[in-house]
C-alpha cells in the first residue's frame, strides 16, 4: 500500500470515529498495537528514525531522547533548552525528574491533599491513585491519536515542536482528556519546583543549590558566604522613605499595634 | 475497657498547646502525677526534627533535621487542605480551599509567625444587629494574655535597619520593594511583630527552620507541657466524642506503629482544639451522640430550626495575588529569601478594614495556580466571581500555563515576582459540613457586598502598587476560578454570650455540656483582620486562666473533684 493510500485510510478512519471513540477502541485493543512508535513504557530511550524531514538535526537528536510519548509530553509542558550540540543548557521537566514524580505511589491522593491538583472530575480522581504502566500506555496511544490530527501517521514524539504544542493544547481543550493532561502537568511542576528528586528546576529560577539533596536540605542561614567570598544578605538594611500625608496615628498605638 | 486520662486535649495548635501548658503546669503543681493530662494529635510528631538535642540522623547546617523540600510525601505530614469536594470549581459555584497545619504543633508547623493583635473594634463586630463577641472579650481584657503569648513566643518587632537590633531582625528585600510601591501610591509599609528569635533570615520558613528561629509551638508551649508531665499521643485521629455519666469517651483510630487500631479514651474533661475545620468536623460527627438538653448545637437544643455548628465560618478575608515589578526597578525582590512575611501596610485599615502584606509565595503553588497564579490579566477584568474564568492573552486566546513562555516567566521568579495579599474583615461566608466519608469539607457561600467591597479596595491598592513599580498584577485565583483560599479559617463552633447564637460560652465550654470545651480558631466568632495565631492563643490563655482560678466559671479543682 502506498503512503498516499495509507493517508487516505487514516482520513477515512478519522471521519468514521470520534476521538473519544478512538480512545475507547485503543483501550479495548490493548493499545500498543495501534500506537505508532510510542513504545514499551518500560523501554530505555532508543534513537529512532524520524519521518518529519525538514526539522533541524539538533531537534531530531532531542526527540530521539524521548523514552515515549509521555516523556515527550513532559518536555513540551516544561521544555529543556539545548545548545547546537544537543546539550541541555536549561533543564526542563524531564531533567527535573518528572517521570519519577509521576510514578509516586498515591500520587493523586498526595496532590489533592496539598491542593495542587486543579479542578478535575471526581470520577477521574477517585478512580485513579497513581500513574501506572497501563495508564501510561493508554496516554501514549492517545497522544498518537492527537498527533494524527497534526501529521497523519506520525507518532506524537516525532512531531515538530509546534505540532506537538498544538496537539497538547488540543488535549487540554478536550474535557475528556484534560484530567490526564492536568495530572501530567502537575507532576511536571512538582518535579521542577518541588525538589522531589532534583533541585535543577529551583536553581533555574534563582534558588541556591541544595547543600545535601539526598537529605532534602536547602542551603540557608544568614550570613552565608558565596563562592566569590562575599556574604549573601537577604536584606537591604535600609529604611524606606516616609510617605507624605499618610498619618497612621489614628490607626496604630504607641507600640505600633493596630488600635 | 478504655484507658483513662482526667483531661484529654484533642489537637496541639495555638489553642491546644496553650491549654496543655497552662493546665498541665497547674495540675502538676496541685495534684502531682495523680491527674493525667493527655494531648491527642492526628498528625505526627515533628519535634525531633527541630530539636538538636534529640536522637536522629545527623544535623544539617542549620542545626536541625528539618528538610527543605516540597516533596509531596513530606508535606503530607505537615499540612491538610480542606476543600469543597462537591461544588469545587464548577462554573458559578463558589469554592473554598483551606490550608491547615498538621502534626504536633498544629498551625505553627506552617505559620508565618506574624503576631499582630486584633484591633479593638473587632471585638465590637456585629451581625444581624447583635454583638458577635461575648462581653468579656475586648482588646483591653485580652491585653495581659496577649502579653503572655508574646513573651512565650518570643515576639520581636522587626526593623528596617540594624542600627538598634541584630541583623536577623530585619525585614527582607521583598519588604523594601513593597514599601517603595506603597510610598508611591501614598500609603505606608511597616515591619511586623514576629514570633521569632535569631531565625537567621532563612527562607523555606514554612518547610523548615532552625530550631531556635521560628517559634514553633514545640519549643515553647508544648515544651512547657511536656516538662509538666503532659502525655502526647501523636498519630491518633479522634473520630467522635460520646458523653457518658461521668465524662466523655473519646474514640478514634490509633496509627502509632503503622498499623491502625481502635483508640478509646475515657476522660472527665475534654478540650477540643484541632483547629477550626477539624474541630467543627469532629463536633458534627459527634452531634448524633448528644441528645436533648445536651445537644451540641445549642440553638437546636433550644428549638431553633437551624443550628449554628459549622455555619458562618470566616476565611479572615484572605486574598492573595501575584504580579511582577518592572525589569528596570533598582531593587530585586528575591522573594524566596528571608522571612515569609515581614511587613504590612495598615493605611487602609481605618476606611476599609483591610491590611496588605507582601509574602513569600512558593513558586510551586504560584505555577499551579490554586493559591494564586502566574498567568497575567492582559485583558482587564471586573472584580468578582462572575467575571471571566480564564486569563486571556494579548491575542485573545487563553494563556497557556505550560510551555516555553511559561517557563521563561518562572525564570524571573526570584528577581521580579512579588506576591502580596490582604487580610480583611469578611462576613463569615464560609460553611463546614461533613463529606460522605465523615471528613469535614468547606464551602463558600456567595460573597457579601461588604466583603466584596473590602477586597476590591485591597485589590485596587495592590494593583496600583504593582503599576507604581512599573509592573502588573497577575490575575488572582478568586477572579480566575471563583476560588477563595485561606490559611486562617475562623469559626464553625463560635462562642457567644448565650446559647441562642453559639456553640460554646465565653469560657469555651459547650452550652449544655459541662466539661466539654472547645478552644481554638473554631470559637472565634468574627474575622480578625490580622493573622489570628496571637488572638487564638490569647483567648486560650484567657480560658485557661479562668479555669485555673475559677473566675466566672467552675474551677478546675471542682471539676476534677466532682
Amino acid at each position: 500500500m502506498s503512503a498516499v493510500s495509507k493517508r487516505n485510510d487514516q482520513t477515512t478512519a478519522r471521519a468514521a470515529f470520534s476521538r473519544r471513540e478512538i480512545i475507547k477502541i485503543i483501550g479495548a485493543l490493548g493499545l500498543p498495537t495501534l500506537s505508532l512508535g510510542c513504545g514499551d513504557p518500560n523501554a530505555q530511550a532508543q534513537p529512532q528514525p524520524r519521518p518529519d524531514a525538514g526539522a533541524p538535526p539538533d531537534a531530531q537528536a532531542a526527540r530521539a531522547r524521548y523514552r515515549d510519548n509521555v516523556a515527550a509530553l513532559m518536555d513540551v509542558l516544561i521544555p529543556a533548552e539545548r545548545d547546537a550540540r544537543g546539550a541541555v543548557t536549561s533543564p526542563g521537566a524531564l531533567e527535573a525528574g518528572a517521570e519519577q514524580v509521576l510514578e509516586l505511589a498515591n500520587l493523586v491522593h498526595l496532590l489533592r491533599g496539598q491542593g495542587l491538583l486543579p479542578p478535575l472530575p471526581a470520577s477521574f480522581t477517585d478512580g485513579l491513585d497513581g500513574f501506572d504502566g497501563a495508564l501510561r500506555a493508554l496516554v501514549n496511544a492517545d497522544l498518537d491519536v492527537l498527533a494524527f490530527a497534526q501529521a497523519p501517521l506520525t507518532p506524537f514524539r516525532r512531531l515538530a515542536r509546534e505540532q506537538m504544542e498544538r496537539a497538547v493544547q488540543a488535549g487540554f481543550d478536550d474535557p475528556l482528556r484534560r484530567p490526564v493532561f492536568e495530572l501530567v502537568r502537575t507532576a511536571c511542576f512538582v518535579a521542577y519546583l518541588g525538589a522531589v528528586t532534583s533541585d535543577v528546576g529551583l536553581r533555574a529560577i534563582g534558588y541556591d543549590p541544595f547543600e545535601d539533596f539526598a537529605g532534602g536540605v536547602y542551603v540557608s542561614g544568614y550570613p552565608r558566604r558565596r563562592a566569590d567570598g562575599s556574604m549573601d544578605d537577604y536584606t537591604y538594611n535600609r529604611a524606606p522613605a516616609a510617605t507624605p500625608g499618610d498619618d497612621l496615628s489614628g490607626v496604630l498605638d504607641a507600640d505600633g499595634e493596630l488600635r | 475497657m478504655s484507658d483513662y486520662s482526667e483531661i484529654v486535649i484533642i489537637g496541639s495548635g495555638f489553642g491546644g498547646a496553650v491549654m496543655a501548658a497552662r493546665l498541665g503546669a497547674h495540675v502538676k503543681a496541685r495534684f502531682g502525677d495523680s491527674v493525667r493530662v493527655e494531648v491527642v494529635e492526628k498528625g505526627g510528631d515533628h519535634t525531633a526534627a527541630f530539636d538538636p538535642t534529640a536522637k536522629g540522623p545527623p544535623l544539617n547546617a542549620q542545626g536541625n533535621r528539618f528538610r527543605h523540600t516540597y516533596d509531596l510525601r513530606y508535606l503530607a505530614g505537615l499540612t491538610d487542605v480542606f476543600t469543597d469536594i462537591d461544588g469545587a470549581f464548577r462554573a458559578g459555584v463558589p469554592s473554598f480551599n483551606v490550608l491547615a497545619g498538621k502534626g504536633i504543633g498544629g498551625g505553627s508547623n506552617v505559620y508565618a509567625g506574624v503576631s499582630l493583635r486584633a484591633p479593638a473594634e473587632i471585638f465590637a463586630e456585629q451581625q444581624d444587629g447583635r454583638p458577635l463577641w461575648p462581653k468579656r472579650y475586648s482588646r483591653a481584657a485580652l491585653a495581659p494574655h496577649y502579653d503572655s503569648v508574646a513573651k512565650t513566643l518570643h515576639v520581636n518587632r522587626l526593623r528596617w535597619t540594624d542600627k538598634d537590633v541584630p541583623h536577623w531582625q530585619l525585614c527582607t528585600k521583598r519588604d523594601l520593594v513593597f514599601a517603595e510601591g506603597c510610598r508611591r501610591v501614598g500609603i505606608t509599609a511597616l515591619p511586623v511583630p514576629l514570633a521569632s528569635e535569631n531565625d537567621a533570615n532563612e527562607g523555606w520558613w514554612t518547610q523548615g527552620q532552625r530550631f531556635s528561629g521560628r517559634q514553633n509551638l514545640s519549643q515553647n508551649y508544648l515544651a512547657q507541657a511536656k516538662a509538666a508531665g503532659v502525655r502526647f499521643s501523636a498519630n491518633v485521629e479522634v473520630q467522635r466524642i460520646e458523653p457518658f455519666e461521668k465524662g466523655y469517651l473519646v474514640r478514634g483510630v490509633d496509627s502509632r506503629g503503622g498499623a491502625q487500631k481502635p483508640f478509646e479514651r475515657a476522660c472527665k474533661i475534654v478540650i477540643v482544639a484541632a483547629g477550626a475545620i477539624a474541630s467543627t468536623g469532629l463536633l458534627l460527627r459527634s452531634r448524633p451522640h448528644f441528645q436533648g438538653a445536651r445537644e451540641l448545637d445549642a440553638p437546636l437544643a433550644r428549638g431553633a430550626a437551624e443550628g449554628i455548628l459549622g455555619k458562618r465560618v470566616s476565611g479572615n478575608g484572605d486574598y492573595g495575588v501575584s504580579g511582577r515589578i518592572a525589569d528596570a526597578h533598582a531593587e530585586a525582590v528575591e522573594s524566596h529569601k528571608g522571612k515569609p512575611i515581614a511587613s504590612f501596610c495598615p493605611s487602609l485599615w481605618k476606611q476599609h478594614k483591610v491590611l496588605i502584606l507582601p509574602f513569600h509565595a512558593d513558586p510551586l503553588y504560584l505555577a499551579l495556580g490554586q493559591i494564586s497564579t502566574l498567568l497575567r490579566a492582559d485583558r482587564p477584568q471586573a472584580a468578582g466571581r462572575a467575571s471571566a474564568r480564564a486569563a486571556l492573552g494579548a491575542d485573545g486566546r487563553q494563556e497557556r500555563h505550560w510551555g516555553a513562555a511559561y517557563k521563561a516567566r518562572l525564570s524571573r521568579f526570584s528577581e521580579r515576582v512579588l506576591s502580596m495579599g490582604c487580610l480583611a474583615v469578611d462576613e463569615n461566608e464560609g460553611e463546614i459540613t461533613l463529606g460522605p466519608s465523615g471528613a469535614p469539607q468547606v464551602r463558600w457561600r456567595e460573597t457579601s457586598v461588604r466583603t466584596e467591597r473590602r477586597w476590591n479596595a485591597a485589590l485596587d491598592a495592590m494593583r496600583r502598587i504593582y503599576e507604581a513599580l512599573g509592573g502588573e498584577m497577575y490575575l488572582d485565583g478568586y477572579r480566575k476560578d471563583g476560588t477563595v483560599n485561606t490559611s486562617h479559617p475562623l469559626g464553625g463552633a463560635r462562642m457567644a454570650e448565650d446559647g441562642r447564637y453559639g456553640v460554646v460560652g465565653d469560657d469555651g465550654q459547650a452550652f449544655g455540656n459541662r466539661n466539654l470545651f472547645v478552644v481554638d480558631g473554631s470559637v472565634i466568632p468574627s474575622a480578625l483582620g490580622v493573622n489570628p495565631s496571637m488572638t487564638i492563643a490569647a483567648v486560650a490563655e484567657s480560658i485557661a486562666a479562668r479555669l485555673i482560678t475559677g473566675d466566672g466559671t467552675e474551677s478546675l479543682e471542682a471539676r476534677l473533684a466532682a
